[in-house]
C-alpha cells in the first residue's frame, strides 16, 4: 500500500493579508450584530402624533348652474331668456362688469388651469365640439366670421378683475387667464376669484335635443 | 262674562317702531328655525408632496409607488377620478399613462372624506433610461343633470422617478433566469480560485514508493 505525504505551505505575504481582512470583517460584523440588540435594563414607549394633511386643492361654488340671459339667433329660432337660439345664440352665467356668480377658491399656492368639455345632448347623440376663434385649440371655429359653425360652440370666461372675455379650450393644461394673465396663472394661498361664463352656440345643430350639459373644470397645478 | 278688552293706541311714531320690532322678531325666529342653506361647492384635494420612487427603476420591473392621498374638499358627494397627465411645466421624459396602474379609480367620496389611492409603476423592458416626470391629476365632479353647466374641480401633484439604462436588449434580455444563476455560480468559483491562488497556499502531495525506499515520486499542486 503506497504512502502519501501532503504538505501545505504559505509562502507569500498575500495570504496573511487576506487572513487579516477576513478577521477584520468578522469582528466588524459581530460588532454590528451586537449593536442591534437593545441594552439590558432599558425600556421604551411609542408615541403617535397626528398632523394635518398638506393638500393642494381648489373649490368651486356653486357645483352647478344654468345658463340664462340668452340672446341672439334669428327667426324662426331666436333665443328666449332661458333657451339658446340659432344661429349662434348666446347664453351666460353672470354678466360682464356686473355679476360673477362662480367662485373659485385656491388652497396652497398653485397655477390655476381651466378647461371645458364638449356639449353633450340629453339623447346621447352628436355632441357640439368646443372650438376657438383665436386658434388656441386643435379645433378652429369654421362658421361665418370665425363664429362657431355646425355642431360647434365657444365658451368664454370673465372675472371681476378682468372684464375681457377669455376663450376656454378642451385641453387640461391651459391657464385660466382670469388669474394673473400677464405671466402664467399663479394663485396665491387662499386666493379666490369670482368669474362668469358666456357660451356662444352653433350655427346649426345635427342633434335636436333641447337639453345639453357642459362641464367646466378648474385645476390646481404645482407651481 | 266677557272680559274687557283694553285697546292701546300708540302714537304714530311708536306704531312704526313697534311694527319694525315685530318684523325683526319674526325674521329672527324664521332664520333661526330654518337656517339658510349655504351654496353647495365642489372641491378636490391631492397631497402636495410629489409621488416619487425612492429607488432607480429597472426596465422590465414593477414597483409599488407610495399611494396618493386624495380628498373631497367640497360640500357634496362626488366622483373622484385619478389619471396621469403632464401638466406642470418641467423638464424630463413624459410618463406614459399605461405605465401607472391606478387602483380604486373612479371612486365615490362624500363631503370632507379622504382616501388613499394605490399606485403601481410597470416599466416596460424597452423603456428609455432617464428622469421621468408627470402629474397625478385628480378630478372631482358631481352628478351631471342635463340642461345645465356643471363645474368640476381638479388638483395635481407631481409624479417623478428615474429609469436606469437597460441591462441589454435582444440576447441578454431573452435569457431565462436559470442562466443568470449558472453564470453567477461560475463567477463565484472563478473568484474563489483566484483568491486561493493569490493567498499563496501551496499544496504538495508526495508518494513514497514502497519498492524503492528513498525515492519519492512527488507532484506539486498549485491550488
Amino acid at each position: 500500500m503506497p504512502d502519501y505525504r501532503i504538505t501545505v505551505r504559505r509562502d507569500t505575504a498575500a495570504g496573511w493579508i487576506i487572513l487579516a481582512l477576513m478577521i477584520i470583517i468578522g469582528v466588524v460584523g459581530a460588532g454590528f450584530g451586537a449593536s442591534a440588540q437593545p441594552p439590558p435594563g432599558s425600556g421604551s414607549t411609542t408615541a403617535t402624533l397626528k398632523v394635518v394633511p398638506t393638500m393642494r386643492y381648489v373649490t368651486v361654488s356653486p357645483a352647478k348652474t344654468t345658463f340664462a340671459d340668452c340672446t341672439g339667433g334669428t327667426a324662426p329660432f331666436p333665443s328666449t331668456h332661458a333657451a339658446l337660439g340659432y344661429p349662434n345664440g348666446s347664453c351666460s352665467v353672470g354678466k360682464p362688469r356686473a355679476t360673477w356668480p362662480v367662485t373659485i377658491k385656491n388652497g396652497p399656492q398653485a397655477n390655476i388651469y381651466v378647461q371645458s368639455s364638449n356639449a353633450v345632448p340629453s339623447d346621447g347623440g352628436t355632441q357640439w365640439v368646443l372650438c376657438n376663434v383665436g386658434g388656441r385649440s386643435a379645433v378652429a371655429c369654421n362658421g361665418r366670421s370665425g363664429r362657431p359653425g355646425k355642431d360647434q360652440f365657444v365658451v368664454e370666461n370673465f372675472s371681476q378683475v378682468r372684464q375681457k372675455l377669455s376663450e376656454l379650450t378642451n385641453a387640461n393644461n391651459v391657464c385660466d387667464a382670469e388669474f394673473n394673465s400677464s405671466r402664467g396663472c399663479p394663485a396665491l394661498t387662499g386666493q379666490s376669484q369670482r368669474e362668469g361664463i358666456v357660451l356662444i352656440g352653433p350655427s346649426k345643430s345635427d342633434d335636436t335635443s333641447t337639453l345639453w350639459r357642459i362641464k367646466i373644470t378648474w385645476i390646481a397645478v404645482p407651481p | 262674562m266677557q272680559r274687557p278688552v283694553i285697546r292701546i293706541r300708540l302714537f304714530p311714531p311708536f306704531q312704526n317702531i313697534a311694527s319694525v320690532a315685530s318684523l325683526s322678531v319674526v325674521a329672527f325666529v324664521v332664520f333661526s328655525v330654518f337656517p339658510q342653506r349655504s351654496e353647495a361647492s365642489i372641491g378636490v384635494g391631492v397631497q402636495e408632496n410629489p409621488v416619487s420612487l425612492a429607488t432607480v427603476a429597472q426596465p422590465g420591473q414593477s414597483y409599488t409607488l407610495p399611494s396618493v392621498h386624495v380628498a373631497n374638499t367640497g360640500t357634496e358627494g362626488e366622483t373622484i377620478r385619478v389619471r396621469v397627465e403632464r401638466l406642470s411645466p418641467s423638464h424630463g421624459r413624459f410618463v406614459p399613462p399605461s405605465w401607472i396602474h391606478i387602483s380604486n379609480s373612479p371612486m365615490r367620496l362624500s363631503a370632507s372624506q379622504g382616501a388613499q389611492i394605490p399606485l403601481e409603476l410597470v416599466v416596460p423592458a424597452d423603456a428609455k433610461s432617464g428622469r421621468y416626470l408627470s402629474d397625478i391629476l385628480v378630478v372631482g365632479s358631481a352628478l351631471i343633470p342635463a340642461g345645465s353647466a356643471n363645474f368640476g374641480a381638479g388638483a395635481a401633484t407631481k409624479l417623478e422617478f428615474t429609469v436606469a439604462p437597460g441591462t441589454g436588449h435582444g440576447l441578454w434580455s431573452s435569457l431565462p433566469p436559470w442562466t443568470w444563476w449558472a453564470m453567477g455560480i461560475l463567477l463565484l468559483l472563478a473568484l474563489a480560485r483566484v483568491a486561493v491562488l493569490r493567498s499563496g497556499l501551496r499544496i504538495r502531495v508526495e508518494r513514497v514508493s514502497a519498492n524503492r525506499p528513498g525515492i519519492i515520486r512527488s507532484r506539486r499542486l498549485r491550488a
